[in-house]
């Protein structure tokens, strides 16, 4: 689809994207891809915990009240559910106490095949016009003065993440709103680092002390359209 | 108006979601017979997608929602009659329900607020930090964090159809609203979200 600005974002295309398509936003694309990335195994760590609870709820004597099968069957537990209810809430709990303690399997065993979510959105195959992902950005380094998510948080999380696994930050989708913010990713730790000084030296931005002196190179390319302000009107006014 | 429900599985590349899952009508029933295996294979299928969605209820808290509400559903498995797509619903209105019970225990706002996610983020990934496990998801995380930022009609919209992948009419059902306040509420969850993404060249 060309279209490619937020303001753009229509309700058709919201549809489109909800149904998994690869069209809309870039960024708004990598933020959803990020949120259903596959799963990973930590995931799915409590799964030894529900079993337990499972095998507690099947181990409770049945009242073999009436020959039908199991799902009316089941309905005549119902007499029982209060005095099962308490037994499972005690044993769910046991084994929660026990994931929380380290007794139930490691929730950080070797990872498996899953693969990183920003691999599962493909920026060559969209038609997204003469724009980079970075590429809508705000002239110079210096922080915005309003920012209505938390640019410090994100900031501290990519400078964590750098730490561990350098570049890996500049891949995922949800720091998007950070890299444009500094005007791409090469700019991010200076960007940041000012950021933080700003906000009275709390975040220890230890790997980059880099004074954020450097002008960005080039103008910015933004596209004509893409100007702010709301003024969209594409919303549906019918349900509420 | 959109009234494009029809569009998952048909039109062009489809994303992998968390809730991806074939079908669990086998396991359904062979769990409700009591096999444990089969309520494993349920756990493993519709677990990732609960998580996500209970990370943008009751953030870091989601963990221990998730045991509740599982614990709920192997203990009422009986009582559900359906397929597997109801199934799905059912077990997404549990742990809906036993995250408002969590929230109102905890007196706090239903939806967290990205500050207290990311801050939470942050602390766990310098804590972490060895750990690719936790780097691997830092990016679902933040971007789970994003989508709880929206307000909570749009934020449990986008959650529910995007991230646990039910369909409108199950979302509908699940919020008490009508399937068309439920595409009203994603599309401007959506685009509230894109223009946070994308409002970045605005002038200081």
């Amino acid at each position: 689809m060309g279209i490619d600005r937020s303001h753009g974002l229509d309700a058709i295309t919201s549809e489109r994207m909800v149904a998994g398509e690869n069209v809309g936003p870039e960024a708004l694309v990598r933020l959803l891809a990020a949120a259903t990335a596959p799963p990973f195994s930590h995931e799915t760590a409590g799964e030894d915990a529900a079993a337990t609870a499972f095998r507690t709820a099947r181990t409770w004597p049945v009242r073999e009240g009436t020959p039908r099968p199991v799902a009316a069957r089941r309905a005549t537990l119902l007499g029982l559910k209060t005095a099962a209810a308490i037994t499972v809430a005690v044993a769910a709990a046991g084994a929660a106490l026990a994931a929380g303690t380290g007794v139930l399997p490691n929730p950080f065993d070797p990872p498996g095949p899953t693969t990183p979510a920003s691999t599962s959105s493909d920026p060559g195959s969209r038609t997204s016009g003469p724009t980079t992902p970075w590429s809508s950005t705000r002239p110079g380094g210096g922080p915005p003065a309003t920012v209505p998510v938390n640019l410090p948080g994100m900031c501290r999380a990519w400078e964590a993440m750098e730490e561990v696994d350098p570049g890996k930050a500049a891949e995922s989708p949800p720091f998007v709103t950070l890299v444009a913010a500094a005007g791409g990713p090469e700019h991010v730790a200076e960007f940041c680092a000012a950021l933080l000084d700003q906000q009275g030296g709390q975040g220890q931005s230890t790997s980059h002390p880099t004074p954020p002196t450097q002008p960005q190179p080039g103008p910015p390319t933004q596209p004509p359209g893409a100007a702010v302000g709301h003024s969209r009107t594409s919303q549906p006014a019918g349900e509420r | 108006m959109e009234g494009h429900e029809t569009v998952r599985g048909g039109l062009g590349e489809v994303r992998p979601t968390a809730a991806a899952v074939p079908d669990l009508t086998d396991a359904l029933y062979r769990a409700r017979l009591g096999d444990e295996q089969s309520f494993r294979v349920l756990y493993r299928a519709l677990q990732p997608g609960l998580l996500r969605y209970l990370r943008g209820m009751v953030s870091d808290d989601a963990e221990d929602v998730a045991s509740e509400a599982w614990a709920q559903i192997a203990r009422d498995l009986g009582t559900f009659s359906g397929d597997a797509d109801g199934f799905r619903g059912w077990t997404v209105t549990i742990a809906r329900n036993r995250a408002l019970d969590h929230l109102r225990r905890q007196r706090r706002r239903p939806v967290a607020s990205a500050s207290n996610v990311f801050a939470e983020l942050d602390e766990r990934a310098s804590e972490d930090d060895t750990e690719t496990k936790a780097m691997e998801s830092v990016a679902t995380d933040t971007a789970i964090a994003l989508i709880a930022s929206l307000p909570r009609d749009q934020a449990e919209a986008v959650l529910l159809r995007v991230v646990v992948g039910l369909d409108v009419a199950s979302v509908a059902k699940i919020l008490g609203k009508r399937p068309g306040a439920v595409r009203t509420a994603t599309h401007r969850g959506l685009k509230r979200l894109a223009d946070q993404l994308g409002a970045r060249d605005d002038p200081a």
